[in-house]
């Protein structure tokens, strides 16, 4: 048995690599937000219009608050059994830095929550007639965006993750954070829409990803501190 | 409080790259299996699995168990799982809160000549139980006197380097 050292990539790769085994594992908790997305979409044009013309104005909006929300569905659980197990106390003792542990559940909730969404948003604008020029646009916007989500999510999550009853508290936290996300997300589609230049609004998208990605594990990290010591 | 020489205010990575922390609650995942739980306990240390899982699950009397899932297991049996980690751990400071809980006879028997040994070795073990040890050396402080209306008594156990 040799004295090791200690490696953060490793750390990095075993956090990620349970995130992705348990998700695999509870294949209905990574459905949900999916499934959510469907239902709205499919709703959509029962219940306000089935007028293409109409459908086709209010799709990239739609698209995206979907998105928003479909994301937000999924973010109550983020660290609640970490929690509960003890795994939590676990990382916050470890002697790596916990935003980086944290920004690893980050990154597998938007790879298993943010990319599905992605990937299923154009076939979803194909129901609700969206134009044809709005698609890669739409790819690129909500692929940058739910990463965004996902990080502001986690503050939330991780805010309230000692609450008995935290996911009402968790919206009212996250809400405003994603304003500017959806405002941008879904202007950059409509301008695609329009024929306007989108360059502006999917750099800023860029920006506040990478903003958040910065700030995020080191909100996300103080947030579960108070929550474990608690 | 200070540890060689430093403040425990403010952990730095030395200090918790020391420490091994067993909670109430062991950390242990119901829907991984014991080998996955194992490796993950070091995993997010930054350590790869130091020696070999079918003799640690072995030690805790969990052989062959490397691939059952963890809400196939009894409380006892999970509780064994992170217990598991305590025989193949570098950590010299061991910090246990109730580690004997839902452990039978014969394991408590095991458990103690592993702490006897790991302090032996120049090792510090701070831990929480209900019941009486039977390990020389401790320093004990009984919390009864402190715990006012207390039904259970707490002691503190601790071995000395």
């Amino acid at each position: 048995m040799t004295v090791e050292t200690f490696s953060l990539r490793r750390a990095f790769v075993a956090g990620l690599r349970r995130e992705l085994v348990l998700s695999y594992r509870h294949k209905g908790d990574l459905a949900n937000p999916l499934i959510f997305f469907l239902m709205v979409v499919v709703f959509t044009p029962l219940g306000i219009s089935e007028d293409p013309r109409m459908l086709a104005k209010i799709a990239p909006g739609m698209l995206w608050v979907i998105a928003l929300l479909a994301t937000l569905l999924s973010l109550d659980g983020l660290f609640r059994s970490d929690y509960d197990d003890g795994s939590l106390e676990q990382m916050v003792l470890s002697p790596q830095p916990l935003g980086l542990l944290v920004l690893t559940k980050v990154f597998a909730h938007w790879l298993l929550t943010g990319v599905p969404l992605t990937l299923l948003a154009p076939v979803l604008g194909v129901m609700l007639q969206m134009p044809g020029d709005g698609y890669g646009v739409l790819v690129l916007s909500l692929l940058v965006g739910t990463g965004s989500l996902s990080l502001i999510g986690a503050i939330g999550a991780a805010l309230t993750v000692g609450l008995r009853k935290g996911g009402l508290l968790l919206s009212l936290i996250i809400m405003p954070f994603y304003v500017p996300v959806l405002i941008f997300g879904s202007g950059a589609v409509k301008n695609a829409i329009e024929g306007f230049p989108v360059g502006a609004e999917l750099a800023i998208l860029c920006a506040m990803l990478v903003g958040w990605c910065m700030f995020a594990p080191l909100a996300i990290a103080g947030a579960l501190k108070i929550s474990v010591r608690a | 409080m200070r540890w060689r020489g430093e403040s425990l205010r403010t952990p730095n990575f030395s200090m918790r790259s020391e420490l091994l922390y067993l909670g109430h609650q062991a950390g242990v995942k119901k829907s991984l299996t014991a080998a996955e739980n194992l490796r993950w306990f070091f995993g997010v240390q930054g350590l790869s699995f130091p020696g070999d899982i079918r003799s640690a699950l072995a030690q805790v009397g969990l052989a062959g168990y490397e691939d059952t899932f963890c809400y196939q297991m009894s409380a006892g049996q999970m509780r064994r799982v992170a217990l598991a980690r305590l025989y193949v751990t570098q950590e010299p400071v061991w910090i246990l809160d109730e580690p004997f809980t839902a452990i039978d006879r014969f394991g408590v028997k095991h458990l103690e000549t592993l702490l006897q040994r790991h302090v032996s070795n120049g090792g510090l073990v701070i831990l929480t139980t209900h019941q009486p040890l039977a390990i020389d050396g401790v320093r004990l402080i009984e919390l009864q006197p402190f715990a006012g209306a207390s039904l259970a008594s707490d002691e503190l156990v601790e071995g000395e380097q």
